[in-house]
Order: structure tokens, then C-alpha cells, then sequence
């Protein structure tokens, strides 16, 4: 007692204190719930794709994030490609590809969010279990994943050679992370394995759908993969499947008419990704577009486009690709393809127009009798953009018209660079439109991130000579 | 509901308190017996002294002096008595009165031993303080024109690294006390105001290129002290709050029974960026020389020819870009307020308006703000106090950095070619490179944001005996923040949407309530006790409202409603904590000090099983100078030698759902058609470990007075050791996710700090007195699974310091070919990215400032030295504007590209200009040394002589009005926070430097 004394003169003072000391204790005790806080923001993982609403919304999901990749990725395909100038400082015009460049390392990251996501649906849609869920329903969005993938994965594939193959969602990013690349062989053997699922699962009776995966979209990027492949039959065949669906997919003409005055969807598309004011196309978009248009104007066509495509004979209808103001006396041309205001632009994948061009490549390949036929696609795609036919007449010539009909066909899509490395041309091609460039081995691939290869630790090998 | 029932539940009880204990009280008066008057004065000015206390012995009863310094005391004891006199900077004097009216001189103390510092949850004498803690007068600091006090105070404090240096007015400050102990979380310290914890994060949703400071939103002029709390024994008692340093404001308040006080301050000033602080472009036919200098070396046609319209290069004309950017700055202050008291009640209110354009069209920054703080005795035992903030700031939002159309002020104005013309033939505006015209975007800018804040509390004393007091407080502060900006179609932004408005409302709520009670005694006149036991109970919200608008009618047009696309955006994000703490002091005989402090804190931003921390310290002092041995030894005043160990936590500035795995809407896109519909998508990897991160801290320090106080200094030497560092770990990409938040990485902090404070000279009418501080800290990454890069350049990795640089290593240019010579690191015979390392970071060596204070008669002088040696700075804006003739005519070039190589033998850094030298940018010739001695203020006032109580000074003041160092940029101490990183440092790009200002002023006290 005494020793409590010396704290407590009076037996008052000492309830005081004791009290407060319990009014405490019962202050802190009753917190808890205090501390448990749900996001109103996001949703937790556990709880996102269970019924047939949130497999829909999922699989919109995935299609959003494949066109969130493919803004860069397109990019990434007409920029190496000597028919374009920076404004800006740009390594990857001038083909001085560096493994520590954001290009490389955020499209990589971007393509694999979208097989993330794709993976998501791949795994959990078979377990759903609703009602209000058709087998065929599930099939379909089923389908639209591997389709996804597909692309996803050739499109890693074209750029970086063999990659990791992730086919499970990330769960953990510890053990999720230490996949290995796979050879570019299995990596296009997975496209074809996840082609061919998505041609089983999708719908055989197609209703067209120009901005989601149906089973044309399947065919038509099996004639590109093939071509890719050297694979020159079956590139025939599925072009063949594609272009004789004339009902549904057609050569557009005049020239313009497939992408000028904001329309989408038309005819000429087999594939395009959607895009509105919420979830614009913005990057391609502003860094093309004149400043006074309301761009930023960071690269522009070479002189030698400008000159091709403001020559009626060899320009024809594709003039529309073009865009020019006159400032101070100085006339400054720009790309046009994506213009539009709120950036409502589609980007489109696959179009008609690829599938004569890899039908006339397949067929100018096999050479003799097929020559014709290639000359026939060829002319087919010209005549539509309001050029007289090809004066190539050797399978050489009709290669090399094919591959320069290509460069201007799809001048602002993700073609030019793996056409030149696809062919073996990149060499050849940049250094004649580049003189001051020299091209060597290791630029017909893009280099392996940087961030994949310090976090693979010695598991993800960087390309050749990076 | 459940978080407001555990404040509705503390709010009753203390409001039962209140009226319980304030009922049960008496006041007691004393017998009127005796009578004594008198005045106090200052030994030296004769002037009397307000404010000061006449205490008689043995009672408890005091008086204090009013205006004229005069008191009357009424007492029942008789004359002679033994008075004791006391005021605040002033030596207390015990003497014995034996007449009526008297006569009390007191003399000024320069360096208080009894001078009471403000500690967490209390106060303590200097003399007796354990922990490491700096206190600030701001007296002379407040009138430089910076919008936070807190930059304000750069240089006057050893260990506290502070760069605000943006020239952008009412931006944030970046401050480090005692280095940086996190990667991903927080590295700000935890700023409290009259013991209400305040966010000092920014709310800016929009034009995000720079966060603003919250703190800006509080008028320096109304603040008293400034106590920067820095090692273990002063911050755990803060606990998971006090990791990177603890800055405590406190500001004014009245005292009981005095008469009004009238301040008021007014200044006026022009702030201006000096030739030799901008950027320095080449002429126009210097800038087509070395393009075409560029295009020959590399074999390409020229550029600059009469047949593309352009002409020779001898014909260019040169533009000035930057003159239609920089301007004038006006600052304008002007504050006014009010100290009182009676018997019961104290206040002080004050008002103030300042107003501060940016040296850049159009930035600006005014702020409003009225202080109210009252303090109410109820009875001698029950006092209950409100302290009261209510501001609004005004900002003129300008980009300095940007993308291109974004707005960018900078890249419109340094970074177009000096050839190309501004205006066409006719005067219209023109664009070039890809960027705005300069002129035409200041003069359509129109952003703005308005900061609407209001901190603070309620909070009551009781004392429930001499020894025992309860304390409970109640704080708030709120701040709602509004942005709008509208670009019309006359800038690039407005025409690629056709005109886009935004309009953005974010809310941060922040509650706190606190319970104090606290026991004070001395036994026997040897040991002393102080113990404190407390609960902190805490909410915080931050949510907003963004809705954007695009497709105008027309540029009249400018409400969202008007536009024919509009999207909305929500956010909404909480986190609560809970926490109790206590604190031990023991005093032995004054020599032995003792303490210990235990917090535990419980976050709900962890899962359950992780959710509290639990942060110990423990301190000893040992006053040398009160030893027998040094009984005799007048030479040293005061010699203690302090030590303190103990543990902070942190998870501040992690996300308040960083743990989860969490899935996102808004990725909508069509079934079929156009109209799109909803879709979600993986955003976050879930980490359930996710823990505290963990600060240890060992401090020994030494603190010495000598020569009657006219030599004083402090030592202190720490050890900071950071565990389970929060931190976003990136992943590969081939997972998904870019980068998942985990408890990785071990950080240490080691430094000294050293302070000097000396009376140079006090005689009769001239005094002089200087303060010299000096701090060193090394920062080091302990432990980190793998490196980090950012940007690029600034990469983290183990073994070396935050803030570091991964660069191509540069080792000169070659003489005879003129091409840049790498350090082939891995030598391998090439260059590849194998060759980068880290070459450096962005921590200065040495650090700190010298303040001088000199009054001679009614003049007084007062200046301020900043300083930094051994840090440096990425320029960005160089190496972009030295592309070597690459960019043509599209980017501007800067005068350094003058000194290129040009013939075998030339001795330059800057290389020939080939594709080859100009196509790498990570390359360590960029990476600059910044080491700097600024003037960063200079004060002349004059005080005239007294007119009727009415005391009037006018003064001229100065900032940066000198500089030396050898940095190429336009400002050693700028920086930009890129993509909002706080491990980008050291980096300048496109932010305008600090201004040099002159502002004259007048203090009017009556």
C-alpha cells in the first residue's frame, strides 16, 4: 500500500485513474472490425468469374486488354521498318533495337497480361456450374480465350522468337515467374494447338462478328500463321476459306472507303479491335497525327513514302494514307490511318486485303502453274486501290512486288518489319531505305526485355548477340 | 458503422468527463492581506517585458506583467518577500522585495538550457532531453517565399535533407530526415500541428506531372515553433507513424491575462530567374551549322538548303522562346493578427493573404487563411483548448513537363529549334517539333485547383491531482481539393478531343482521437518520474469524384455539361489504426536520465494475422556537468552525453489494399456493335505476408555549452537498419502483372550531424550570433533479391545507395576520332547493356547551412547559407538538347553542343557529332555534378523607435541571391518526380529553377 501511495494521494484520485485505464482498455478491445476494411473500388480474386455475367464480363475483359497491347505492338511493326522518320529521340526507327528500350518491355508485359486474362476463362469456365449458363455459351467464350492466346502468343512469337509458355493463370509471382522460353518452334506449335481448340469450340454456324473471335477470324489468322511457317498449302487453303466467304468479307473500293469518315466494322474487316471515348486508341493515334490536328506528330513517313504515295501510279487510292498541312511556307505530311476525335479509331488485325497477299505469296512460292494465281491476288488488291496491275512476271519479281505491294497495303499496321524478317529481306530492304544502317543477325528479332532477363535470373536466355 | 461507434463511444466519455470532473472543482481565492506593484524590464533596452511571471515563494499564486510590464500582487503575506521572476529567453531571477513599487531587471539568455522542446505527448527542458530533437525558430525563415514552411526551413537543421527548389509554387517538398529508410513506402516524416496529425501527401488528380503540398494550405506566419524529432527515444512513441522523423508545428496561442497584442506584417516583392539560371540555346545559324555538320559526317544530304525552303545556314533567323515563358513573379503578403487573454480565456486569431506568381506564365499560388485558437480554463483543474486552421489556396496549375500536347511549358518553349519562327508572316501562332506554340498556350492555359482545408481539434486537460493529468483530443483534418481544367481548341490537347474539360473533386478525411494520462513526480528531491500512457484511434479516407468531358460545342462552351462525350470516374480508399502507447521517465538527481517507450499499432491495411507491430525504445542521458568534478569549472556550462535504441514501424504510403488480390472493372468492350459493356480484369497479385515494415534506430550524441552559453554544440552520430522494406517487387512480365508488394529488402542509414551555435559578439547595442549545422548520411541497400529499374537511368540495387544511376560509364572522348570511349566493363571487347553500372547517386556527401544573426542598435542583419557537396543530378534536359545534330531541325540544341570535337587533337567532352556518339542516352557525361553554396536568404531590418506602445520595423529581404556551382543546368537543387516515384531522385527535367526574390516589408506590433 505504501508504495502505491506515493502515486495516489487520495482514494478519489486512485478511482479516477482506474477508470480511465478501463474506459481505455474497452476502447481499444472494441476495435475490432475497426481494422477490417473491404476496397469498394475492386473486387477480390476469389470472386470473379463464378456465373455466366462474370464470365461475360471477363471475356470482355480480355478482349480490352488484347487491345490494349496492340497499340504499342502495332507500333512495334511498321516503325523498323525504314519507311518512317522520328521527330523525336527513337532507337527503333533508326533499328538500334536496345534490350533496356520501354517499346520491348512494356508491349511484352502487355501481350502476357492479355494471355493472364485469357487464362483466367480457360481454366475457370469449365467449372462454372449456372443455369443460365449453355453448354454452347461456355464453348463459344471458351473458344474467343484460345483465339486470344493464339494471337497473343504469335504475336510474341514474330517478335521475339521462342518465349516462356504461361497457359495457367498467375497465382504466384514467385512460381509463376520462373517459366522458361520455350523454342519458337513450340511456341508456334502452341498457336496452332490453341488455333485449333478455339476452331472446335467456336460456333461452326458463324454469325459474323468483326470485333470478336469467330471461326473466320480462326481461319484467317491460320492462312497468316501458315504463311509464316512456310507452310504455302495450307496458307492457301484457309486464305482460299476466307476469301470465299464473299458474302461477308470484301476488297472495299475506292481505297479509302474501308477506314475514312469514322466508319468500323466494314466489310474489308475479318478481325478488328474496338475502341470508344472511354477506351480510346489514343497512343497510336496522337503520336502520328499533325499538331494542329491535335497530335503530337512524333514521327512521320519518310520522304521516299511521301514521294510513292503522292505519285498517282504508284500511290493510287493509298494517297489516303497521307495526311499534310502547310506551316510557314513548309509543307509537313503525316500518317493517317488512325485520326479520329475522341480516338474511336479500330485496329485492325485481320483484313481481306492480307488474305489475297498471302494467298498470292503461298502460290508465288510454289512457283509455276500457281504463278498465275499469285499475279491474280496480286492485281486483285492493287486494281482495288486503283493501280494498274503488276508488270512482274518471274516467281522473283512477284515475290518482290508482293513484299513492296505489302509495305504500302499495310503502311500504318503491324506488318512491314516481320514481312522483311519473315522473308529474310530486312537487310537488304532497311539498308537500301536507310543507307547510313547496317543491319546484322541479331536485328531479325526484337531483343528480350531487359526486366525478364535481370528477373529471370539466368533462367530466360536473351536473344542472339543482345 | 462499426469505426464511428469506437468515436462516438470515446467522445461520450470525454465529454462526461468534462462536465463530471469540471463540477466537482473549486476555485479558490486568495485572502486579500498585502499589496505590491511593480515593472520588469529588459536589462538592456529598459523596454518593459509583457508576459513575464512574479511568483511568490512557498505559494502557489502568480501574476503576470500587462503591456507596460507592470503587475500588482495581492497576497496574504507581508512584506519583505521572495519573489521569483520568470520569462520566456529570459535568465530567471529569485530575488527578495522589500518595497512597493519595484523595479525588476531582467537579463536575455542566449541559449537556453531551461528552454522547453516539444516532444511527442509532452514537453521537456532541453537540459534533461534524451532523444535527439531540433528545434526551430521561424522567425527569420518565414518571410522566404516559399508556400510550405517546411522548405522554408531548409539548411537550419543538421540530419533533415530538404530540396524544395521546384520554382513552382505551392508544389511539395522533398525532405528526409536522416535518409531514406523504404523503397516503396513512405519516406516523408509524419508531420503533427498543435498535436493534430496532417497529411501531407497530394491530393492532385490532374495535371500530375508535380504533387502539391497540403502543408502549403498552413500560413508560416502563424507558427511559433517547429520541433523536427529524429532518433529513437523522441519518434517511437509515434510508433508506426515516426519511421522517417516526426516535424511537430506548433503555433500561436494567447496567454491568460494579457492584453491584446496587435501583429501585423505586410511585404511586397518581385522574384525573377537570373540569365545565368536559364537555359542557354544556340543561334540559328549555329543550331543549321551543326546539323548540317551532323548530316555530312554521316553522309546524308543537307537539311538546311534554299530548294526545301528552308534556307542556308547562314540565313536562320533566331527565336526566343523562353523570354514569352519567363516573367516578373509578383509576392504579396500580408498577414494581421491577435494575442490575448483574461482570467479564464486565451486566444489568438490571425488572418493572412499571400500571394505568389510562379516565375513561369501562368503558375500562381495565393492562399487565404484564418487561425483561430482559444483556450478556456473551466475551473483550476479543467482546461479545454480548440486549435482551428480553415485556408483555401488557389493554384494556377501550368504543366512543366509533359508529353508533347500535354501542355508542356517547358518542351514548348527550350525545347523547339531557335530557327523556327514563333508567328507566320501574317501573326499567326506556329507549331513545331511536337510541341504547342508557346505564346498561344499560355494564353488559352486554364487550369486550376482549389484547396479548401480546414485542421483542427478539440481537445481538454484535466488534473486530476498535482501529479496526475488526463488528457483527451479529438482531430480532424479535412481537406477537399477541386481541380478544373479546360483546354480549348486553340492547344493540341483541346483540338485532339475537340475541347476536353475535367473537373475533379477528392476528399482526404483524416480523424484522429487520443487519450493521455500522464503522471509527474519527484521523490525526495532525487527521483524524478514521468509516466504517460495513451491511445491513438485513427481514420482515413481519401475518395474523389473525376468527371471529363469532351467534344465542345465551341470554346464558349466550357462546362462538362456542355460536351457531347462525358465519362466519370470514382475512387474511394480507407485505412483505420489503431494504437496504444506508453512512456517511462526516470531522473536521477539530475545526472541519469532514463527512458523507455513501447507503441504497439494495429493497421487495417494488413491481414488479420499480420496486423500489429509493436515498436519498443529504450534512452539514457548522463549530465557529465553536474558531476562534483565539474562543480567548480565555470568554462562548461552544460556537457550530457545521450544514447537511445529502439524500433519504428511503417505503412505509410503503401496502397490501403495492397495485400489483397484485387480484380478491376473498366475494361469494357462491345459483345457485338459499338456500345460497349462492362469487363474486368486481373489489376493485383494478392500477398496475404504482407507485414510492417520495421526501422531500428541507435543514436549517441553529445551536447555541450560552454562560456555562459556563448558556445554551444551537438553531436550525434546514428545507425538506422531498415528490415522487411516494403516494396513492389517487379515481376516477370511473362506472370501478368508488372510488380507485386512484398516485404523484401533490408536498408541502412548511417550519418552525422554536427551543430555549432556560438555568440560571436555581445556588447552594449551589437550583438552577433551564428549557427552552423553539417549532417552526412550514407544510404545503402542491404539486401534486395534483385535490381530495380526506373526510367530507365535511376536503378536500386544491393550494395549501393537509393537514388543511384546505372549508366553507360563514360571515360572522355577520344581526341584522335572524336567518338565517345566506354568503360567496357565485362571486357568483352563491346558495349552492350552488360557494360552498365551503377556510376553514382543523387545523396549529397556533406550537407547543411550557416545562419547569421547580427542586431546592431535598431538595425539587425540576418543571413542564411545552404549547402551540398558531392551529390548529383541526371540532366535531362541536356541530354536532350545535345542530340548531336541527330534530330534536325525537330528539337532545339543547347550552347554545350558548341564544344564538340572537330579536328584529331581537340580535348572536349562532347563528342563528334555521329549517329554513333548521340544514340545511347544512358550515358554518364549527363550525370552531373551538383554540389552547390547558395545565399538562400538575406534580412535588413531597422526598427524604429517606440511611438506610444506602437513598435514599427521595416525590413528588405532577399533569397537566392547568390549561387556558385558548377552544375551545367539552370538549378543544382531541382528535381521532378517522374511517373510520381519517389526513387526517381536527382533528377532534372524541364522544372523551373529557383527564383532569385527581393521583397520589402514592415512589422507593426501595437
Amino acid at each position: 500500500m505504501k508504495a502505491i501511495k506515493i502515486f495516489f494521494r487520495k482514494k478519489k484520485e486512485q478511482s479516477i485513474i482506474v477508470c480511465i485505464l478501463i474506459t481505455g482498455l474497452l476502447a481499444v478491445s472494441s476495435c475490432s472490425g475497426f481494422l477490417d476494411i473491404e476496397p469498394k473500388a475492386n473486387v477480390s480474386d476469389e470472386s470473379t468469374i463464378v456465373d455466366r455475367a462474370s464470365l461475360n464480363t471477363a471475356l470482355r475483359g480480355v478482349y480490352r486488354t488484347l487491345a490494349d497491347y496492340y497499340g504499342n505492338y502495332t507500333r512495334l511493326g511498321f516503325v523498323p521498318s525504314g519507311n518512317v522518320v522520328y521527330q523525336v529521340f527513337n532507337n527503333t526507327a533508326e533499328l538500334n533495337f536496345l534490350p533496356e528500350d520501354a517499346d520491348f518491355g512494356s508491349t511484352w508485359s502487355a501481350i502476357y497480361r492479355t494471355i493472364n486474362a485469357a487464362n483466367h476463362i480457360i481454366e475457370k469456365a469449365p467449372g462454372i456450374t449456372d443455369v443460365n449458363l449453355s453448354e454452347a455459351d461456355k464453348n463459344t467464350a471458351l473458344g474467343e480465350a484460345h483465339f486470344i492466346r493464339a494471337l497473343a502468343y504469335f504475336d510474341l512469337a514474330r517478335a521475339f522468337g521462342g518465349v516462356p509458355l504461361k497457359l495457367t493463370p498467375t497465382t504466384d509471382a514467385v512460381i509463376d515467374g520462373k517459366i522458361p522460353r520455350s523454342s519458337l518452334a513450340d511456341t508456334y506449335a502452341q498457336v496452332l494447338t490453341d488455333l485449333e481448340a478455339a476452331e472446335n469450340l467456336l460456333p461452326a454456324n458463324v454469325t459474323v462478328n468483326r470485333i470478336r473471335a469467330t471461326r473466320h477470324s480462326v481461319w484467317a489468322l491460320r492462312a497468316r500463321y501458315h504463311l509464316y511457317n512456310k507452310q504455302w498449302g495450307d496458307a492457301i487453303k484457309y486464305a482460299t476459306d476466307v476469301i470465299n466467304l464473299n458474302a461477308n468479307y470484301e476488297l472495299l473500293a475506292p481505297f479509302s472507303v474501308w477506314f475514312k469518315n469514322n466508319v468500323v466494322q466494314t466489310r474489308e474487316s475479318i478481325f478488328e479491335l474496338a475502341f470508344s471515348a472511354q477506351n480510346p486508341n489514343s497512343s497510336l493515334r496522337t503520336t502520328m497525327t499533325l499538331l494542329s490536328k491535335g497530335g503530337e506528330y512524333r514521327f512521320r513517313p519518310t520522304d521516299d513514302v511521301v514521294n510513292f504515295l503522292l505519285n498517282p501510279s504508284t500511290g493510287g487510292g493509298r494517297v489516303a494514307f497521307l495526311d499534310s498541312e502547310v506551316q510557314g511556307g513548309v509543307t509537313q505530311y503525316a500518317g493517317s490511318l488512325y485520326y479520329r476525335s475522341p480516338a474511336t479509331d479500330p485496329i485492325y488485325v485481320l483484313r481481306i486485303a492480307e488474305q489475297y497477299l498471302i494467298r498470292a505469296e503461298a502460290k508465288a512460292q510454289l512457283g509455276g502453274t500457281e504463278l498465275q494465281g499469285a499475279i491474280h491476288d496480286l492485281n486483285a488488291v492493287r486494281n482495288r486501290a486503283a493501280l494498274l496491275g503488276t508488270d512482274a512476271v518471274t516467281q522473283e519479281e512477284v515475290l518482290a512486288a508482293i513484299l513492296e505491294e505489302r509495305r504500302f497495303e499495310f503502311l500504318w499496321e503491324a506488318h512491314r518489319y516481320y514481312d522483311l524478317t519473315r522473308t529474310g529481306k530486312l537487310k537488304e530492304e532497311i539498308e537500301r531505305l536507310k543507307p547510313n544502317l547496317t543491319i546484322t543477325n541479331r536485328h531479325y528479332f526484337f531483343p528480350i526485355p531487359i526486366g525478364e532477363i535481370v528477373l529471370g535470373n539466368g533462367i530466360i536466355e536473351p536473344n542472339p548477340d543482345y | 458503422m462499426k469505426n464511428y461507434r469506437v468515436f462516438y463511444y470515446s467522445l461520450s466519455v470525454f465529454l462526461f468527463l468534462i462536465i463530471a470532473l469540471g463540477a466537482r472543482s473549486q476555485e479558490t481565492k486568495p485572502i486579500i492581506n498585502a499589496t505590491l506593484v511593480g515593472q520588469v524590464v529588459d536589462t538592456d533596452t529598459k523596454r518593459p517585458i509583457e508576459g513575464a511571471t512574479i511568483q511568490l515563494e512557498a505559494v502557489t499564486h502568480s501574476v503576470k506583467t500587462d503591456r507596460h510590464g507592470r503587475f500588482a500582487f495581492v497576497t496574504g503575506q507581508k512584506l519583505p518577500f521572495t519573489v521569483i521572476v520568470s520569462y520566456l529567453g529570459y535568465e530567471s531571477k529569485k530575488l527578495v522585495l522589500s518595497e512597493s513599487p519595484a523595479t525588476i531587471e531582467l537579463d536575455r539568455k542566449d541559449q537556453s538550457l531551461e528552454e522547453v522542446v516539444v516532444v511527442g505527448y509532452g514537453t521537456q527542458e532541453k537540459k534533461n532531453l534524451i532523444g535527439s530533437v531540433s528545434k526551430i525558430d521561424p522567425t527569420n525563415t518565414k518571410t522566404i517565399p516559399e508556400s510550405t514552411f517546411d522548405t522554408q526551413i531548409q539548411g537550419t537543421t543538421a540530419g533533415v535533407w530538404i530540396n524544395g527548389g521546384t520554382g513552382i509554387p505551392g508544389s511539395n517538398t522533398f525532405i528526409r530526415v536522416r535518409g531514406a529508410t523504404s523503397i516503396n513506402s513512405s519516406n516523408d516524416p509524419l508531420y503533427i500541428i498543435d498535436g493534430i496529425f496532417v497529411n501531407n501527401t497530394s491530393l492532385q488528380q490532374i495535371g500530375a506531372d508535380r504533387g502539391v503540398s497540403p502543408l502549403a494550405d498552413i500560413n508560416p506566419n502563424d507558427i511559433e515553433s517547429i520541433e523536427v524529432l529524429k532518433d529513437a527515444s523522441a519518434i517511437a512513441i509515434y510508433g508506426s507513424r515516426g519511421a522517417n522523423g516526426v516535424v511537430i508545428v506548433t503555433t500561436k496561442r494567447g496567454n491568460f491575462d494579457q492584453k491584446p497584442k496587435l501583429d501585423f506584417n505586410l511585404s511586397q516583392g518581385v522574384g525573377w530567374v537570373p540569365e545565368s539560371q536559364r537555359w542557354k540555346l544556340v543561334t540559328g545559324p549555329q543550331h543549321a551549322e551543326l546539323v548540317e555538320e551532323y548530316r555530312a559526317n554521316e553522309g546524308l544530304a543537307p537539311l538546311y538548303t534554299r530548294e526545301s525552303g528552308k534556307g542556308l545556314p547562314e540565313d536562320q533567323k533566331t527565336y526566343d522562346r523562353l523570354s514569352i515563358l519567363f516573367r516578373n513573379a509578383k509576392l504579396q503578403n500580408y498577414d494581421a493578427s491577435v494575442r490575448g487573454g483574461g482570467q479564464s480565456t486565451s486566444y489568438y486569431i490571425g488572418i493572412g493573404h499571400s500571394n505568389q506568381d510562379g516565375i513561369w506564365r501562368p503558375m500562381a499560388f495565393n492562399r487565404s487563411s484564418l487561425k483561430v485558437n482559444i483556450d478556456q480554463k473551466i475551473n483550476e483543474r479543467l482546461k479545454i483548448g480548440m486549435s482551428n486552421t480553415l485556408s483555401r489556396s488557389n493554384r494556377t496549375i501550368g504543366r512543366a513537363v509533359g508529353s508533347g500536347g500535354t501542355g508542356a511549358l517547358y518542351q514548348s518553349s527550350v525545347d523547339i529549334p531557335t530557327t523556327l519562327p514563333i508567328y507566320d508572316e501574317d501573326g499567326r501562332p506556329l507549331r513545331w517539333s511536337n510541341f504547342d506554340n508557346i505564346a498561344q498556350l499560355i494564353e488559352n492555359y486554364d487550369a486550376h485547383t482549389i484547396s479548401n482545408h480546414y485542421v483542427g481539434d478539440l481537445h481538454g486537460q484535466y488534473e486530476i491531482s498535482p501529479k496526475w493529468v488526463f488528457t483527451s483530443s479529438f482531430s480532424l483534418d479535412y481537406n477537399l481539393y477541386e481541380e478544373n481544367e479546360y483546354w480549348n481548341t486553340n492547344i493540341i490537347r483541346g483540338t485532339a478531343a475537340n475541347g476536353e474539360a475535367i473537373s475533379s473533386l477528392t476528399q482526404s478525411d483524416f480523424a484522429v482521437n487520443e487519450q493521455t494520462l500522464t503522471y509527474k513526480n519527484t521523490i525526495n528531491g532525487k527521483h524524478s518520474f514521468n509516466f504517460i500512457v495513451g491511445n491513438h484511434i485513427q481514420t482515413s479516407l481519401v475518395k474523389s469524384t473525376y468527371a471529363r468531358g469532351t467534344n465542345f460545342p465551341n470554346n464558349q462552351f466550357t462546362l462538362i455539361s456542355a460536351a457531347a462525350n462525358q465519362t466519370a470516374d470514382e475512387t474511394w480508399s480507407k485505412n483505420n489504426l489503431v494504437s496504444v502507447f506508453s512512456r517511462l521517465n526516470y531522473g536521477f538527481n539530475d545526472k541519469y536520465l532514463f527512458e523507455a517507450t513501447f507503441r504497439a499499432d494495429g493497421s487495417s491495411k494488413f491481414a488479420s494475422k499480420n496486423r500489429w507491430g509493436y515498436f519498443p525504445s529504450v534512452g539514457a542521458a548522463w549530465i557529465i556537468s553536474n558531476e562534483k568534478l565539474f562543480s567548480g569549472v565555470s568554462v562548461v556550462n552544460h556537457l550530457k552525453l545521450r544514447t537511445s535504441y529502439g524500433a519504428a514501424g511503417n505503412q505509410n504510403g503503401i496502397s490501403d489494399f495492397g495485400a489483397r488480390g484485387l480484380w478491376t472493372a473498366g475494361a469494357g468492350y462491345p459483345d457485338g456493335g459499338t456500345s460497349e459493356l462492362p469487363g474486368t480484369r486481373p489489376l493485383q497479385l494478392a500477398n496475404p505476408n504482407l507485414r510492417w515494415e520495421k526501422t531500428t534506430q541507435f543514436n549517441v550524441g553529445l551536447d555541450a555549452l560552454f562560456l555562459n552559453g556563448r558556445l554551444g554544440f551537438e553531436v550525434n552520430y546514428y545507425n538506422k537498419y531498415t528490415t522487411d522494406a516494403l516494396l513492389q517487387i517487379p515481376v516477370p512480365g511473362s506472370t501478368g502483372f508488372s510488380s507485386y508488394l512484398t516485404n523484401f529488402g533490408e536498408l541502412s542509414n548511417k550519418g552525422f550531424e554536427f551543430t555549432v551555435n556560438t555568440v560571436n559578439i555581445d556588447r552594449k547595442g551589437f550583438k552577433w550570433k551564428s549557427s552552423f549545422n553539417i549532417s552526412q548520411n550514407i544510404n545503402k541497400v542491404e539486401v534486395l533479391p534483385e535490381p530495380i529499374l526506373y526510367e530507365r537511368f535511376s536503378r536500386i540495387e544491393q550494395g549501393v545507395a537509393l537514388y543511384s544511376y546505372w549508366l553507360y560509364n563514360v571515360l572522355g572522348v577520344d581526341p584522335q576520332t572524336g567518338d565517345l570511349v566506354f568503360e567496357d566493363v565485362n571486357k568483352d571487347g563491346n558495349i552492350t547493356t552488360d557494360d552498365r553500372k551503377v556510376v553514382g547517386d543523387a545523396w549529397p556527401k556533406f550537407f547543411g547551412g550557416l545562419t547569421n544573426n547580427l542586431s546592431y542598435k535598431s538595425f539587425d542583419l540576418n543571413f542564411l547559407f545552404t549547402f551540398s557537396y558531392g551529390n548529383r543530378l541526371w540532366n535531362h534536359n541536356r541530354l536532350l538538347n545535345e542530340h548531336g545534330g541527330t534530330l534536325g531541325d525537330t528539337r532545339a540544341l543547347t550552347v554545350t553542343q558548341l564544344d564538340r570535337w572537330r579536328n584529331p587533337g581537340d580535348i572536349t567532352d562532347v563528342p563528334r557529332l555521329a549517329l554513333k556518339n548521340y544514340n545511347r542516352q544512358e550515358i554518364s557525361r549527363f550525370f552531373e555534378d551538383a554540389s552547390f553554396l547558395r545565399l538562400r536568404n538575406l534580412t535588413l531590418g531597422y526598427t524604429l523607435p517606440p511611438v506610444r506602445n506602437t513598435q514599427l520595423r521595416v525590413y528588405v529581404t532577399g533569397t537566392n541571391l547568390w549561387l556558385l556551382t558548377k552544375y551545367l543546368g539552370a538549378d543544382p537543387e531541382t528535381r521532378i518526380e517522374r511517373g510520381e516515384n519517389q526513387n526517381i531522385q536527382g533528377y532534372d527535367f524541364a522544372s523551373p529553377p529557383t527564383p532569385r526574390t527581393i521583397q520589402f516589408g514592415v512589422n507593426i506590433t501595437l
